[in-house]
């Protein structure tokens, strides 16, 4: 097995190492000091296309993979914002995987391209306080309704909820233990 | 289970912020969502003429759910112009007004 960086690989990694460079220490501290959400770092990386690395080339995506991202990714916690910049863009790479891969067309369209750009901001409600890792054991319930559904409950360490326009929200659709699928 | 994708809606989810040691400039949040109506789907294709029955049943509202969407529409009926009305000591506002139409509309009983 061949574990050379693609030439690919090595111009994804110093195009984003770059981009971090341009926001240095004190834009970060200033970031954590204040509690502010890091816009002018996301804006950046959605202009420069990365936040669509993930998301299909005809929304205006990258269409690569997991290898890809995760370099992305490395590169920007080298820079001055580590973890707190990762967090700040990494729900685009995963979040809205279903609607990668299950969306209608016309779902991609209205949903996906708004992440893509960065006009959009998504977050993904999946953790509750007594269900971590523990994805089944949730208890956020959607009711069926007429014309859709009614959800109730409560999600724990969702990141990035004050500034998400958007959310990735897990909820059951039958009690604990019922479900037969 | 079901995975939604839909607005966060401030008025439905109150988003509190988690007091943490450092890494403060992305928030994470205590989510509590209360009563969040997200749209679902309207319809859906049938493969054989068999399955129309079932589906218009599924998603047509029923006689009571019509009835409820009736008497919405009417309160807000009695008082023209107002943004706010009361039914049953609930109170309900234009998103009720909306929600209550739509129901008559699927319904065909607008």
């Amino acid at each position: 097995m061949d574990f050379a960086v693609t030439s690919l690989q090595q111009e994804i990694n110093e195009s984003v190492g770059k981009i971090c460079r341009q926001f240095g220490d004190d834009y970060w501290r200033r970031c954590e000091e204040e509690k502010t959400f890091p816009h002018e770092f996301h804006a950046a990386m959605a202009s420069a296309g990365w936040l669509g690395i993930t998301m299909p080339e005809d929304l205006g995506g990258a269409g690569l993979g997991v290898i890809e991202a995760a370099i992305m990714i490395h590169a920007v916690t080298l820079g001055g914002g580590g973890y707190s910049a990762a967090s700040a863009i990494n729900i685009n790479l995963f979040g809205p995987h279903a609607i990668v891969v299950h969306g209608s067309p016309d779902q991609k369209q209205r949903w996906l391209k708004p992440l893509i750009r960065g006009e959009q901001k998504a977050c993904f409600g999946f953790t509750e306080a007594d269900a971590g890792l523990d994805t089944s054991s949730i208890k956020t319930f959607a009711t069926r309704a007429p014309g859709g559904y009614r959800i109730t409950g409560s999600k724990m360490w969702t990141s990035t909820g004050q500034v998400a326009d958007k959310i990735v929200l897990l909820a059951r659709t039958t009690q604990a233990g019922r479900a037969t699928e | 289970m079901t995975l939604f994708y839909t607005d966060l809606d401030r008025r439905k989810i109150e988003v509190r912020r988690i007091d943490k040691m450092g890494r403060n400039a992305v928030d994470s949040n205590a989510l509590f969502i209360d009563d969040l109506f997200v749209p679902g789907f309207a319809g859906r294709i049938a493969i054989h003429p068999d399955q129309v029955g079932t589906i218009n049943e599924a998603f047509t509202p029923s006689s009571a759910e019509i009835e409820a969407a009736r008497r919405v529409v009417a309160s807000f009926a009695a008082e023209p112009g107002a943004g706010v009305v009361q039914l049953d000591g609930r109170m309900l506002d234009i998103p009720h007004l909306r929600q209550a139409e739509h129901t008559l509309e699927q319904g065909g009983a607008l």
